[in-house]
């Protein structure tokens, strides 16, 4: 449930932006005068939306690229310890850039930022796309930290997607 | 904090398997906070860096690539192709070549083209007899075109952080590209001879036209891509972007490989990968920062200096770097993590940044298909389900050719850089 409606805010989104820019094309090349300045713009605002919405799904799915190659040889204690030293390596990464995220958003409004182009977009909502991603990847997080606390099964290895799939 | 202390906690972050962009990131965030930099400057430095038309081409040509990748575009070319070269001994191993080096020019990733090509030229192949050692050696290595020849998703993520141009980036992969497929081709030449692999039965003349009439439409992407760009029409973004609406309505109207039900998930599945890399970049990015803010770069390039290094040697020394790395970390995490750090030493050291980034980029395809993780070689043995000490095995003839093209591209950069000066004059 919660996977279909992320999948289609971002897929929204994606269309979103491939529609202006081939917009932005096709008007450049016949009709040039209806040009906007402020094309471009949308197409990344509605693109950085989409990437940060995407970084909670990441972190359930475990789908953070990382190198694993060491860890997988070590013993299933090691390695139960080390994911959970990256859990919360992350959780902090993740609760502090949504703190100074937020705090960058309010300064944002409280200084009225507005983009340079004619369209005069207010910044803050542009900025807001990282801490409201950085703020969806706590939850997944704090899951992942507690199925490995307590759910951790040494024989299988097993915590992450598999334990996520019985869980469901 | 010292650079090497710094530069000490990354790889032991990259060692404890933290994730990528969290070894980068955290980094990051720790060094600022030592260096008493106020923390919210660094969501205002990514917001700032993210507002960026460059970066914005990733996710389109990603989508591009996924919708190529399912949409049953591969199928089209292979024909194509097999009209063309089918009837040479070990016909079908050349098809795979030539239809890897297509498809590179229609898509920007290597696992894409790999997995595109070898899904439907692997069955066919070991139900000619061909060995599946070399059928999985043959796609996997030419799979790696993928990231050079252009459009290269790998050449737009170095671009955005050696702030270099893409479309110069991209003609200079074109020489070395063609030159790579050259030589395996060469090479399975003579190896089909001493094999003894088969030849493809001979194609009636509507067959060959009906064959070649069907891959037009795929055909026709490229040309968009690189004739919209090069003539000045679009900027790279924008030539992605049509290119991500033309293989959406090519996969689903005329090839027909994903169905209208699927575009939703298709689509989000692209935004993910595009994150997982972006998540990367955004990590890299904050180091970079901290790397020419707190005087490292100057500090790393005294110290490069001392060690009086010319450019061939620090050409080399990287080189083999990298070559390690690339057995052990994936391809936009090496850019990412290498490429800030050994920056201003390429200034330092007059090393033509277009010129470097192809080295690079010849590096990252070695990474894909050095093992023991070489992306590459654990997509293809699930793809064609074989073990992965098959996909090793194979790789190998293809590995050296491929460290002999490395040398040759490290040491004469008009290998490279010949066509873009040529277009653009210096």
């Amino acid at each position: 449930m919660l996977e279909k409606f992320e999948n289609a805010l971002m897929a929204l989104l994606a269309v979103l932006s491939l529609s202006l820019v081939s917009t932005e094309v096709a008007l450049r090349y016949f009709f040039p005068r209806y040009l906007t300045d402020y094309g471009m713009e949308f197409t990344i605002y509605f693109t950085v939306w989409a990437i940060f919405l995407a970084g909670g799904p990441l972190v359930r799915e475990g789908r953070h690229v990382r190198a694993d190659i060491l860890l997988l040889m070590l013993p299933p204690f090691a390695q139960r310890v080390l994911e959970i030293v990256a859990l919360l390596v992350g959780l902090a990464f993740a609760v502090t850039l949504s703190w100074y995220g937020w705090q960058m958003v309010l300064s944002s409004i409280d200084l009225g930022e507005k983009s340079e182009s004619s369209a005069k977009f207010p910044l803050y909502l542009y900025y807001m796309a990282l801490p409201f991603g950085t703020t969806l990847m706590i939850p997944p997080f704090l899951y992942r930290l507690y199925l490995y606390v307590f759910r951790f099964d040494p024989s299988t290895m097993l915590v992450t997607a598999d334990h996520v799939a019985r869980d469901k | 904090m010292t650079p090497f202390i710094a530069i000490g906690l990354l790889f032991t972050f990259l060692l404890i398997g933290l994730p990528i962009y969290l070894s980068l990131g955290f980094l990051a965030l720790l060094l600022f906070w030592h260096e008493g930099t106020p923390l919210i400057s660094l969501p205002q430095l990514l917001v700032d860096h993210l507002n960026s038309e460059t970066l914005l081409a990733i996710p389109l040509f990603v989508i591009a690539a996924t919708f190529m990748q399912k949409g049953g575009v591969a199928g089209a070319l292979i024909d194509c192709a097999q009209a063309w070269v089918g009837r040479a001994r070990g016909g079908l191993a050349l098809v795979a070549v030539l239809a890897c080096t297509i498809f590179a020019a229609i898509c920007g990733s290597s696992v894409a083209t790999a997995v595109a090509i070898g899904s439907v030229v692997i069955p066919a192949m070991i139900a000619r007899k061909y060995e599946p050692h070399f059928a999985l050696g043959v796609v996997g290595a030419s799979g790696t075109l993928g990231i050079l020849i252009p459009p290269s998703l790998a050449m737009i993520v170095y671009a955005v952080i050696a702030e270099e141009s893409v479309p110069r980036l991209f003609l200079a992969g074109v020489i070395p590209g063609l030159l790579q497929a050259v030589l395996f081709i060469s090479w399975i030449m003579i190896y089909a001879r001493l094999r003894n692999y088969p030849v493809e039965p001979t194609i009636s003349r509507e067959d060959f036209v009906r064959m070649n009439l069907h891959a037009v439409p795929a055909l026709m992407i490229p040309v968009i891509i690189l004739g919209g760009i090069y003539s000045g029409v679009v900027t790279v973004t924008e030539a992605a972007g049509v290119a991500a609406l033309v293989a959406i309505i090519e996969a689903i109207f005329i090839y027909r490989g994903v169905k209208p039900r699927d575009i939703v998930a298709t689509l989000a599945e692209s935004i993910k990968l595009t994150a997982s890399i972006v998540f990367i970049i955004i990590g890299a990015l904050a180091f970079g920062h901290w790397i020419t803010s707190a005087g490292v770069a100057e500090a790393l390039v005294t110290y490069v200096k001392t060690l009086n290094l010319s450019s061939w040697q620090f050409l080399l020394f990287i080189n083999v770097v990298m070559l390690v790395l690339g057995m052990f970390l994936e391809v936009f995490a090496i850019i990412l993590i290498v490429v800030p750090l050994i920056l201003p030493i390429l200034k330092a050291l007059d090393i033509n940044l277009i010129h470097f980034g192809i080295v690079l980029v010849i590096n990252m395809e070695i990474a894909l298909i050095s093992p023991p993780i070489g992306l590459n070689l654990f997509v293809l043995s699930s793809v064609a389900k074989q073990p992965i000490m098959v996909a090793i095995r194979g790789i190998i003839p293809f590995l050296l050719i491929m460290l002999g093209l490395l040398g040759l591209v490290t040491y004469v950069p008009e290998v490279s850089l010949w066509l873009p000066d040529l277009v653009y004059s210096k």
